[in-house]
């Protein structure tokens, strides 16, 4: 198999899929951000009570640039496994493409943007939402942008690879309980993870999202990318791997 | 005529499965050429390999003077494939569907909207144009997947049963608008269940079974090479029958029995009908043979899966 560089053909896939979203972005929006948000203002408001301080900052404050960048995770989790295992197996939409100029690795890409857009989409609306609302600012908002973008590319790579292995939709439940659910609750999106046992610690440093609250957290707090190089050097890496992985699988699936 | 397509020792493994074993063929430019045989044949498996989604175990194949494992792309923005299954976007309209594949191919703006609608006219779905795919009749649906094939204009096109599951009408429209492209001169290859279908559309045919070629030959010179003109169907009662074939000793026939019909594949009717006459056969029946009597004359009568 060989990679080229996949540029304007995997764009004609990604604009199908954004054709698709655009009739019905409205009822995305509510979908991708009522969870968020519940567990912002749950959890924020709620157990903020409870909890006066995390770090010394209020727990809403804490709790906003993990809620964001799990939110990216989410979002593009769910669109490149439901999502795009219905265009690949259900609809055969994939396999209608194929039989055009663009191949396998430009259909992927192009999915994997789609499900890396919707979680920036996702994300970016609930930062808007706690700007709004004076829980961050603006300026480091805005500066999160590319971060949650690319949480979102890792998170839709990873899940084009269960997609690629998965035989039925059942499947994906398995993904989400045993993978994307722990990793929410134990990458410091919550609490920090030093107030976790070392084992756990250990644990939690090998979940992508845990580098990715470690980034977020400073990139709000501090406004500076600076102190998680080796984080985001890590997502890079990890990104780049599980995108050559995905592609592979799609590949074994697709051309029999 | 050098041939545009040319498959040469094709084979295709899905694990243990031998779908194709061996397979020769090749189309000429302008030519329709039908590739019948029972199900699991590997038919599919064989077009599928052209469109470039299967790779072949081994064995060459060329399209357009470009090898498949090779030049795929260049491949596939030359030709237009009716998959078995249809595969339209159900989250398009008719002719968003239209557009959306065009834009594959790298076809937009002004050149894709005339082309879409030529197409829309040309299979009879121009009003149809703002409907939803769960809208559509069965028979609309492979109509739009016909026109799909040829947004790109293809040189070739390849159909893999284009009106299975049809009813009388929408097959005969298909066959009205696959005559007239064949007439403009675009080369063909389809796969098909209805031997009507392969007697009014291809000019050349191959016979497939068990991922091996049977037979090679225009529709006609196939049935009188293999069958013989003519076909005599006799209902009788089992205790006549080898009666009736002792009477007949010494005329050049075959026979084959099924159930409770003889078959008789006669050089010479005539003769056999004459020392027929004395006999108590409930029912008759002289017919010109027909590619359906090809057919089960090379693959058989009982399932094959
Ligand atoms: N993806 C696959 N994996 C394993 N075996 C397969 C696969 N696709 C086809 N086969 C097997 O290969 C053989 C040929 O199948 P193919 O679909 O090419 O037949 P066909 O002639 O098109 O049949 P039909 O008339 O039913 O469409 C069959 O035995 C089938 O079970
Ligand atoms: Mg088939």
């Amino acid at each position: 198999m060989k990679i080229s560089i996949p540029a304007w053909r995997s764009l004609k896939v990604l604009q199908r899929n954004l054709d698709v979203w655009r009739a019905h972005w409205l009822s995305s929006i509510i979908a991708n951000l009522g969870e968020p948000i519940l567990y912002l203002f749950v959890l924020g408001v709620g157990l903020g009570r409870l909890v006066p301080e995390v770090n010394g900052m209020s727990y809403l404050y804490f709790l906003a640039p993990g809620i964001m960048v799990a939110a990216a995770m989410n979002s593009a989790s769910y669109e490149c496994t439901f999502g795009s295992y219905t265009r690949m197996m259900t609809q055969k939409s994939y396999e209608a493409i194929l039989m055009t100029p663009i191949s396998v690795e430009e259909i992927v890409i192009g999915d994997v943007l789609y499900g890396a857009l919707k979680g920036l989409f996702s994300a970016t609306a609930l930062a808007a939402l706690l700007v709004l609302i004076d829980v961050i600012d603006l300026t480091p908002a805005l500066l999160s942008i590319p971060l949650l973008f690319l949480t979102g590319f890792l998170f839709a790579c990873l899940s084009m690879i269960v997609t690629a292995l998965s035989p039925s939709y059942e499947f994906f439940s398995y993904y989400f309980t045993l993978f994307i659910t722990p990793m929410f609750l134990l990458s410091g999106v919550f609490f920090p993870i030093d107030s976790l046992p070392p084992w756990i610690q250990r644990v939690s440093l090998c979940f992508p999202l845990t580098h990715s609250v470690q980034i977020a957290r400073s990139l709000i707090y501090e406004v500076t990318w600076m102190p998680h190089l080796g984080s985001l050097l890590w997502l890079l890496v990890m990104t780049s791997f599980s995108l050559f992985i995905a592609i592979r699988l799609c590949h074994r699936r697709l051309i029999r | 005529m050098t041939p545009i397509v040319q498959g040469k020792r094709l084979v295709k493994r899905y694990g243990e499965v031998q779908a194709l074993q061996g397979i020769h063929f090749s189309i000429c430019s302008g030519e329709c050429v039908g590739f019948l045989g029972p199900n699991g044949a590997g038919k599919t498996t064989l077009l599928h390999m052209m469109s470039g989604i299967v790779q072949k175990t081994s064995g060459d194949l060329t399209l357009l003077g470009l090898d498949i494992s090779k030049q795929a792309r260049e491949i596939k923005a030359r030709i237009g494939v009716l998959p078995q299954e249809n595969n339209l976007d159900p989250d398009f309209t008719v002719e968003n569907n239209l557009r959306a594949y065009a834009r594959y191919f790298g076809i937009s703006g002004k050149l894709a909207q005339s082309r879409v609608e030529e197409l829309l006219h040309f299979i009879q779905l121009y009003d149809k144009r703002k409907a939803k795919i769960s809208e559509l009749s069965g028979g609309m649906k492979r109509r739009l997947m016909l026109i799909r094939s040829l947004v790109n204009n293809p040189e070739f096109l390849i159909l893999d049963e284009p009106t299975t599951g049809l009813d009388p009408q929408a097959r005969h429209v298909i066959w009205q608008k696959l005559r007239s492209l064949k007439s403009s001169g675009k080369t063909m290859v389809l796969t098909t269940h209805y031997m009507e279908e392969a007697a009014q559309l291809c000019d050349r045919l191959y016979m497939i079974d068990r991922g091996k070629i049977l037979a090679e030959g225009k529709p006609q010179e196939l049935i009188h090479r293999y069958v013989g003109k003519e076909v005599l169907e006799i209902r009788l009662r089992k205790k006549e029958k080898d009666r009736l074939l002792e009477r007949l000793e010494g005329l050049d026939f075959e026979s084959e029995e099924i159930e409770d019909t003889l078959y008789l594949f006669p050089r010479d009717s005539e003769a056999v009908l004459r020392r027929l006459v004395e006999f108590d056969v409930q029912e008759l029946q002289r017919r010109p043979s027909t590619l359906e009597d090809l057919f089960f004359k090379l693959t058989g009568r009982g399932l094959h899966e």
